[in-house]
């Protein structure tokens, strides 16, 4: 079969675009309403996006932006490993994928493919990434704070097939199961993935394809990657023409107390901009190491913020935009580097030092850093069921306050967008309890705009005991503040032990606590923006 | 006899229907909105007798919420949670947006008063409820003087001991404190989404119970002494009673009732799916409608707030026939969102309004008829409408009547934008879509949007600015009851299946024949919300008794309902039921309007004006609705004038009237 293109109208690509954006939102549905884990139903740390037969994202739901701005780099992977054997892709296969250094984020985003044909012709793909609660590895829920090779940190999965001609693959299966802690939770939410990407397949073949023509989608692919890059293009030429430079700091890596740099070079040409993070810090012993694909995904989220917000998000948004990340460096690790904590933490870094550059060129634009969101990890059995459990919980921090804007309270990072799992599904889940969750007053930084607060969020275990661990930054260098306006109070973590606030390091696994004993994560607030007026104090968030 | 009254921003629209005919007031809407209720029945011209069904659409509640204009209110939470309405779920509603805001809750922070209490995930008290801390803060809530308290705690819904015994506390040292539970209203796991709730709840109460109770003596004064009903959110009826403890159920009560309407006249029409538009003096609520169903959503989003409560998916858009056009600080011309209302209202029709409206432009324009009285009680004045607008055209370098065609073209582009978000939105093409507008408004821009949009088929209903009020009356009886009690289909008997769900029905049953139905009328529809062991969101599918007479039929049936939905199903997984909820619904017998016995092919205007179609200039033809009888064919331009509304055909459009006296404007080819 042969596609021709047609050349559609105006509104025919918006209409086009906006049905497949529907379609990914409804992956998106399908995957929150028959998940496993509240990682998946409630915190939605995962993604979902449709991409054309070339490998370009089409449409994306409103999911975690490391994600979406990442999964692109995964697609080229397997297929340039599938193009290799004599097993090419084929109707009713499911291409399986978390290797950081093909692409993907971190070991536990799973990464699904399914490729869409229509009478034996490929015409895109539908794609999911999420986070499981396990894959493996030293600590229970897979976020090895220590851990030197990424070897350490869970099952590592090249590009290979789940399904093939739509049956399951048994081997591969029971070879993933059997090497996590919570086999049930797995099975459900890879279901659930699975069932993301059939829906995209029934919707086109049913709906969208019998509605538009085939004709017409192909004709309104590259009008619809088009009009994303031409309004990028025009937020980049609103950017004076220059060099802009910032440095950050990640606060040592869980093995060593190095405080690594972020160092970024911002070059604004006409409508181009390239992000060079040359002289940033060699690649880290512990897991602070970003993969280019995560630090390139960090580059676009902060490029998008700054820019035009509003751009229909696709892969034409990123064609005027070039990374380049020095090969075995924090923002491009060599294997076998361990990188767990490259796609949470060091890209808000990425993201904030590039934010921080740029508010140089756009001042109008910036706004005052972004409070880390704080993490943690536990697991153990739970005595009621016996059976496994971890979870991966956070508390957020503040966003930074702007020219006419006060920052937010406790919001997820600009590098995710996960709501917090409801206290009542938490506790039902798992043998621990919130004790408190309230903001923190004085912890936004002050301002003509004061930052937004961070939070306190205490987690008790109630029964039984269990192995944690820590993974934040941001207790040292404080989300910094803009135009005078000042820093917020950075991140603070105690463990709660016999009534006594013991304070802890920041990036530790191997943590056990016993029933009784709790984890108090208190998150840093957002930088402040301008000249604080006269009287406003340190407290000025209190108000 | 059936009576309706809605109450929009601008106008309060009556209709009545008895022995086969219909009709219809309107009177201007005021505050409170009940003596405007009152007036309106008064306009009709017959009182309600105590056969008479009287039906109400309210928009008491939405304006209160969205001025932030009822309360004050407090809400009690469990010890160390009294910011979770402040913090909400900390997800953000635009990705990469820097200067986002959190939506504003209704109740602030220091209402918000924390009691030391605590039940665990089994709804066991991990910590007993302190009434000392408990009475300290309802006395300071008391003290900060607010009107009702809401209840959330952590848990309730497993076990409602600690919000009961606070609901006692209450009511003991302050008898006149309106209390909220959530463990009544919202009675299923996710603490925010359930205590926001409780919050909109708490915040409406003392304003909506003071409004229906008012309205109520205000009936029994004319002599009726029945119940009457409040349209919900969800498109059925609730008796008022039960709404002035439930507000959170009819915040869309007015709109509800429209896109009800809307979904009559598309069934009449013989169109199968369309857009519904209701524009009124204030706003334009639009409606995706598909075979007779309207969308639905099972979590409703008021003023960005999330609530647990069904309801029709209707998009607002803040553009009405009185919505005042203005140059913004950036030299531009907008229009709305804000409105002159009913008082003073446009400046043409001669009230004291000072500011250019859109109707003002379409009366520059000529599409209103000067020597017609509007509503049969207002004129229009062109040279009002010339005196708001030439001021407004010289700071743009306009004439006045280049401004008045861009106030139209703005205020058309707007509503049009609106409705490809409703439509575009869920993947679906307008184009294919009938329009059914209506409101006073609605029918003077329908053709307009419509051709924006690309739509070739309006539908004008026979009263367009009382239709909302007619949806009343069409819509029937509806009374929900829900309990949530989890559990699981491998050990739950059919015995206790039965048991839940007979009580559920009898409550529902005596509900509806306290208010004169027999039960052979009432109608029961059982579902079940359920999801597989693990799950944390549930899918709601229709139950009956034969589905859980094994623990394999249970499984079987939620196996089937999933794989339906979301392609798949679970093998060995138990099935948990967390709650049930009963729908009983009285149909009423449908209005039947008899089509005037005059057909006729083509009419004669009763005279031809000027009329600006952008920069087009036309001689219109001028018609009195009344003239256009089954059968009538109309051509564009012309102006069609009735008792409520104007409905302007520009050329290219042609008419013709239909059963039910529906007037269906179609796209003429190449016009």
């Amino acid at each position: 079969m042969t596609v021709t293109v047609q050349a559609p109208d105006a509104v025919t690509i918006e209409v086009v675009r906006n049905a497949l954006e529907a379609t990914a939102e409804e992956m998106s549905l399908v995957m929150l309403r028959t998940a496993h884990s509240p990682l998946f139903s409630e915190a939605k740390d995962y993604s979902c996006v449709i991409y054309d037969r070339n490998g370009e994202a089409l449409a994306q739901a409103q999911n975690c932006p490391i994600h979406l701005a990442s999964i692109q780099f995964a697609l080229a992977e397997c297929l340039a490993a599938m193009d290799d054997t004599s097993d090419p892709i084929a109707d009713g296969d499911v291409l399986i994928v978390n290797d950081p250094y093909l692409g993907g984020s971190h070991l536990p985003d799973i990464t699904l493919f399914k490729p869409i044909f229509l009478d034996g012709t490929l015409v895109a793909y539908a794609a999911n990434r999420a986070h499981h609660v396990d894959i493996g590895g030293w600590a229970p829920g897979s976020f090895t704070a220590n851990a030197e090779e990424i070897f350490q940190e869970g099952l590592r999965i090249p590009p290979i097939k789940l399904y093939r001609g739509g049956k399951p693959q048994r081997d591969i299966w029971t070879l993933m199961l059997q090497n996590v802690r919570d086999p049930a939770s797995m099975t459900g939410d890879l279901l659930a993935q699975v069932a993301s990407l059939d829906h995209v397949e029934r919707k086109m073949k049913s709906e969208i394809i019998p509605k538009f023509g085939i004709e017409t989608i192909e004709g309104c692919r590259e009008p619809i990657l088009d009009y994303s890059e031409k309004l990028m293009r025009q937020a980049i030429e609103d950017i004076p023409d220059g060099t802009y430079t910032a440095v950050d700091y990640v606060e040592g890596d869980g093995v060593t107390d190095i405080e690594h740099e972020i160092r970024v070079k911002i070059t604004v040409e006409g409508s181009t901009l390239t992000a060079d993070f040359e002289g940033s810090s060699a690649q880290a012993r512990g897991p602070v190491n970003a993969p280019f694909a995560v630090t390139s995904g960090a580059v676009y989220i902060a490029i998008l913020a700054m820019t035009d917000p509003d751009i229909p998000t696709n892969a034409g948004c990123y064609r005027p935009i070039t990374v380049i990340a020095p090969s075995g460096s924090i923002v491009n690790p060599l294997p076998p580097a361990s990188v767990v904590a490259g796609n949470t933490y060091t890209s808000c870094r990425v993201i904030d030092t590039i934010r921080k550059a740029l508010s140089e060129a756009i001042p109008e634009r910036a706004t005052g850093g972004i409070g880390d969101h704080m993490q943690i990890l536990a697991g153990g059995v739970h005595p009621r069921t016996g059976l496994p459990y971890q979870f991966y919980e956070f508390s957020l921090g503040g966003w930074g306050a702007g020219p006419d804007t006060d920052g937010v309270d406790a919001a997820f990072s600009l590098n995710g967008n996960c709501p917090q799992v409801p206290v009542e599904i938490f506790e039902s889940r798992f043998p621990w309890r919130i004790e408190q969750m309230r903001l923190r007053p004085g912890s936004g930084g002050t301002g003509a705009h004061t930052g937004g607060m961070g939070m306190q969020k205490d987690f008790v275990l109630v029964e039984g005991s269990a192995r944690v661990t820590l993974a934040c930054d941001r207790t040292e260098h404080a989300p910094y503040g803009l135009a005078a306006g000042g820093d917020a109070e950075p991140a603070q973590l105690r463990i709660l032990r016999g009534g006594q606030e013991v304070p802890v390091a920041s990036k530790i696994s191997d943590l056990v606590l016993t029933a009784g004993e709790g984890i108090s994560l208190r998150s840093p607030g957002g930088g402040g923006y301008g000249t604080p007026s006269e009287g406003s104090g340190t407290t000025a968030t209190d108000a | 006899m059936r009576i309706g009254v809605d109450v929009g921003g601008t106008f309060t629209d009556s209709v009545s229907w008895r022995d086969g005919q219909l009709t219809i007031a309107k009177v201007p809407s005021t505050k409170p909105q009940s003596e405007g209720v009152a007036s309106a029945i008064e306009a009709l011209g017959h009182s309600l007798d105590d056969d008479a069904l009287f039906f109400h659409g309210t928009t008491v509640g939405t304006n209160a919420l969205i001025e932030r204009d009822a309360g004050p209110a407090g809400l009690l939470v469990t010890g160390g949670f009294g910011d979770l309405l402040e913090i909400q779920r900390g997800d953000r509603p635009s990705l990469y947006d820097l200067r986002w805001q959190r939506p504003r809750s209704v109740i602030p922070r220091n209402l918000v008063e924390e009691v030391a209490e605590r039940l665990d995930a089994n709804g066991e008290v991990v910590r007993e409820l302190d009434e000392q801390s408990l009475i300290a803060a309802v006395d300071r809530l008391v003290e900060a003087g607010v009107n009702s308290i809401g209840v959330c705690f952590l848990f309730s819904y497993l076990n409602h001991a600690h919000e009961l015994r606070a609901r006692e506390v209450i009511s003991e040292r302050h008898p006149t404190i309106e209390v909220t539970l959530s463990c009544d209203i919202a009675a299923e796991w996710r603490e925010l989404e359930r205590a926001n709730t409780v919050a909109v709840n708490a915040y409406l109460l003392k304003l909506m119970s003071t409004y229906l109770h008012d309205l109520r003596d205000r009936l029994r004064a004319t002599g009726y002494e029945r119940e009457y009903f409040v349209m919900q959110s969800s498109g059925g009826m609730l008796t008022s009673a039960l709404a002035a403890e439930l507000p959170f159920m009819t915040l869309l009560s007015g709109p509800a009732a429209g896109v009800q309407a809307a979904a009559n006249l598309a069934r009449m029409s013989g169109v199968e799916n369309v857009l519904s538009l209701d524009m009124g003096g204030t706003s334009t609520d639009l409606c995706l409608i598909e075979a007779g169903n309207a969308a639905m959503q099972v979590e409703a989003e008021v003023d960005g707030l999330p609530l647990k409560v069904r309801s029709l998916a209707i998009n607002a858009v803040g553009a009405g026939g009185g919505s005042v056009a203005y140059i913004d600080g950036g030299g531009r011309l907008r229009v709305g969102p804000r409105s002159a209302g009913a008082q003073p209202g446009p400046a043409c029709y001669g009230k004291g309004g000072t500011e250019p409206t859109i109707t003002d432009a379409a009366c520059l324009a000529g599409m209103l008829d000067p020597e017609e009285r509007l509503g049969g009680r207002i004129a229009v004045d062109p040279q009002l409408a010339l005196s708001v607008i030439e001021p407004l055209g010289k700071q743009l370098g306009l004439s006045p009547m280049e401004t008045a065609n861009a106030i139209l073209k703005l205020a058309v582009d707007n509503i049009a934008h609106a409705s490809r978000a409703a439509t575009v939105s869920a993947g679906r093409d307008p184009r294919g879509l009938g329009l059914v507008a209506f409101g006073g408004a609605g029918p003077m821009v329908a053709c307009a949007v419509a051709e924006e949009l690309g739509l070739s088929t309006v539908i004008i209903p026979p009263h367009p600015g009382v239709t909302s009020a007619t949806g009343l009356l069409s819509c029937g009886l509806q009374y929900e009851t829900s309990r949530t009690v989890p559990v699981r289909a491998s050990t739950v008997t059919a015995e206790e299946m039965e048991r839940i769900y007979a009580n559920l029905e009898a409550r529902a049953v005596e509900v509806l024949s306290a208010e004169g139905f027999g039960k052979d009328k009432i109608q029961i529809s059982r579902t079940v919300l359920a999801r597989y062991e693990g799950q944390t969101h549930e899918v709601e599918m229709p139950i009956s008794p034969e589905d859980f007479l094994t623990p394999e039929a249970l499984v079987e049936a939620f196996g089937h309902e999933h794989e339906r939905r979301y392609t798949f199903r679970l093998r060995d997984r138990d099935v948990e039921l967390i709650t049930h909820r009963v729908t009983a619904a009285v149909d009423l017998e449908s209005m039947t309007l008899a089509d005037d016995a005059e057909v006729s092919a083509a009419r004669e205007p009763r005279h031809l004006r000027e009329v600006h179609f952008g920069s087009e200039v036309v001689q219109a033809g001028f018609y009195d609705r009344s003239d256009l009888t089954a059968g009538s064919r109309i051509h564009g331009p012309a102006i069609v004038g009735q008792l409520d509304t104007t409905t302007v055909i520009p050329p290219g459009f042609s008419g013709r009237v239909v059963t039910g006296n529906i007037l269906l404007l179609t796209k003429v080819e190449s016009a």
